[in-house]
């Protein structure tokens, strides 16, 4: 079930926002709970620590009590997998580095084409709650944050004792063991190697003769060991 | 009879040493000696006669130390001067009389093959090496570069403090007697031990002073850079109100020319436009400043502030509403200081970092959570970071001359437990967060 979270401190702006999402959730057939809020209050706080799956929220920037961003950013210290869609009348929030820092699906003007937009926002938050995982670890004082599906192998560095992330952007050497790692992640990964697993969702092709594995941005390994090759 | 030839050689040595001392004290400030000076002449008959007395009379371990407290204060009389060069300067050419006396002996024992104990003990003999070392003293005070060297460390002793100075020389001085007791006399080898392992403690805290002293010069030296650096912001600042007037200054003429032709509520429509445009985001941001506590932190902020907008990078400001309800006024002058060096190197990297790319992307937040103050400074990046080493020294992505402003921050942070400095990185992002414990 998704759960539909709205909170703005404008009676008529959130009434809309209501009936706009209770209108798609009927029309794609999606069984939902909506929790509304006029204000970021300590229910509304309360309901971010709470451990319910699924949550979409529909944030407004300003309100008398709280700034939206900051309500974000306490949410992002929960968890790392809820989506987040702000409804604002200030367009510099599309911001790049805010949305990354604070991984917000979208800002919808509520002045301009609103209806149409929280559709298309709805929609692509339903995609991304079947897809999107997020893996956040902290390592020596260091958080990162790390979409799963942008990586591509997880292997053990046996010179420097560290488990290497590789991911399509960079290279991340951490001090958690193997086992430790693929713990936090999903069955998408599958071990090809005693000190190795892929992402199999970036596999794109296994040269088993050769024991090559290469993924859909071109790179290659050779981490296929006999033991874990009819796995692949 | 012995004993009168001895007391008349001492009391003629004595004589040669002390004119030749008063001699070069004139030489060293560059005065011509009166001879027939009364204050002279006492001072001569009086030190020779006391030098006489504190061979016989004191003991060895402490005659040099005495002999220059008394040299002090003839030279005090003589010359009316500070007690840091009356300390000084008899202490200078006892130790160049020294040089001398080495370097007669050294002479009379390797060239000559003469056997120097047996010299010294001999009255006649002992007046010649006296004459000898004397000649070979007015020989060095006569060289320009000893009297240039006495000046350079008089000038650099005045800038000193008098405690640390006088230890100082103390410790010379001992050190001197002691090692001039040990040439000429049998030291039982116990008590050497002792003296050593007590000359060792005194360098020991000798050097933990001046460690000390190191630190607090650096402390007040950085409170000085900080200034500067504020200074510099000032400065900027006041260059930005120049160019804000200078544009206000177009606008009223631009007024003044539509009213000579008002049509179609030209006027209203401009100012209106103006008003939006120019005075909005300044309101918008002097708000949010002030939401920020006082005490050096909102200047510094507002200064990177504005560094951020003359590189034409897009920011976000967010400021938590909460954070007005904190002030800075408990934590320490130096904690903000050292709080707003940070933020200088982080900001300053992250622009440095922006300055190299096409989209230029910042966000400063600033809020509270448990107790702590976080400042967060987020960019975007594209150039490969070894996060496991960018607090390394010499660690850049930039090229020579950079890399330091980090090592900076983890020297700062290590030194303070009320700060901590946290990192994030994600696909596009690069974070860093400020944690303050105001509380």
């Amino acid at each position: 079930m998704i759960n539909i979270i709205i909170c703005d401190d404008n009676k008529k702006d959130r009434e809309n926002v209501i009936k706009k999402v209770e209108i798609f959730m009927t029309n794609r057939k999606i069984e939902y709970k909506k929790y509304v809020f006029e204000d970021y209050d300590k229910k509304f706080i309360n309901l971010i620590d709470t451990k319910i799956s699924s949550k979409i929220y529909l944030l407004d920037i300003e309100t008398p009590s709280a700034s939206g961003i900051d309500i974000a950013r306490r949410i992002r210290k929960k968890d790392v997998d809820s989506i987040i869609i702000f409804l604002t009348g200030h367009e510099e929030l599309g911001n790049i580095v805010l949305k990354n820092d604070l991984m917000f699906l979208s800002f919808i003007n509520k002045f301009d084409d609103f209806g149409s937009r929280l559709n298309n926002s709805l929609n692509k938050a339903l995609d991304l709650l079947k897809t999107r995982k997020i893996l956040r670890l902290n390592d020596r004082n260091i958080t990162y944050t790390i979409d799963i599906s942008d990586i591509l192998y997880i292997t053990k560095d046996s010179y420097e004792r560290r488990t290497i992330i590789k991911t399509d952007y960079n290279e991340i050497k951490v001090n958690h063991s193997l086992n430790e790692i693929i713990g936090m992640l999903d069955n998408r990964f599958i071990q090809t190697h005693r000190a190795c697993y892929i992402n199999n969702d970036r596999l794109r092709k296994v040269d088993k003769t050769n024991k090559i594995i290469t993924f859909d941005n071109g790179e290659t390994i050779d981490l296929l060991s006999d033991k874990y090759k009819k796995d692949v | 009879m012995n004993l009168i030839a001895e007391i008349i050689s001492k009391l003629l040595s004595s004589e040669l040493m002390m004119t030749i001392t008063i001699f070069s004290w004139y030489k060293l400030n560059n005065k011509q000696i009166n001879v027939k000076s009364i204050n002279n002449i006492i001072a001569i008959i009086f030190l020779s006669i006391i030098s006489i007395a504190n061979f016989y009379i004191v003991n060895n371990f402490i005659r040099i130390l005495s002999i220059t407290i008394i040299l002090i204060i003839v030279y005090k009389f003589l010359f009316k001067a500070n007690i840091k060069e009356s300390i000084f300067t008899p202490i200078y050419t006892q130790f160049l009389i020294m040089i001398s006396e080495t370097i007669v002996i050294i002479l009379l024992a390797t060239i000559l093959k003469l056997n120097t104990e047996d010299l010294i003990n001999l009255f006649i003999a002992n007046f010649l090496i006296n004459t000898a070392i004397s000649l070979l003293f007015c020989i060095l005070i006569n060289i320009p570069l000893i009297r240039k060297i006495h000046h350079l460390i008089l000038k650099y002793i005045d800038k000193t403090n008098n405690k640390f100075y006088i230890i100082l020389l103390l410790i010379i001085i001992s050190i001197a007697n002691i090692i001039t007791i040990n040439t000429y006399y049998k030291i039982d080898i116990r008590l050497l031990m002792i003296i050593n392992v007590g000359f060792t403690l005194f360098c020991f805290i000798l050097v933990l002073y001046s460690f000390k002293t190191q630190s607090n010069y650096n402390k007040v030296s950085n409170k000085y850079d900080i200034a500067i650096k504020s200074l510099n912001n000032y400065e900027d600042m006041m260059n930005k109100y120049k160019i804000d007037n200078h544009e206000n200054k177009n606008i009223l003429k631009a007024i003044g020319l539509m009213a000579i032709n008002n049509k179609d509520n030209e006027i209203s429509k401009y100012v209106e436009a103006i008003v939006k445009e120019k005075y909005e985001i300044n309101d918008k941001l002097l708000i949010q400043m002030s939401k920020i506590p006082s005490g050096g932190l909102r200047a510094s902020i507002y200064s990177e502030i504005l560094k951020i907008e003359s590189c034409k990078i897009k920011y976000e400001l967010n400021i938590d509403q909460q954070l007005k309800m904190i002030d800075l006024i408990e934590l320490d002058h130096e904690i903000i200081i050292d709080i707003c060096k940070i933020i200088g190197v982080i900001i300053d990297n992250a622009i440095e970092e922006l300055n190299e790319l096409k989209e230029k992307y910042m966000n400063i937040s600033l809020y509270l959570e448990n107790n702590f103050l976080n400042i967060k400074v987020s960019n975007n990046y594209e150039s490969r970071i070894e996060i496991d080493k960018i607090f390394n020294e010499g660690y850049t992505t930039k090229g020579n001359s950079h890399g330091y402003g980090l090592a900076l921050v983890k020297k700062i942070i290590e030194s303070n437990s009320r700060l901590s400095v946290t990192t994030e990185l994600s696909k596009e992002v690069f974070s860093q967060i400020i944690s303050i414990k105001y509380k």
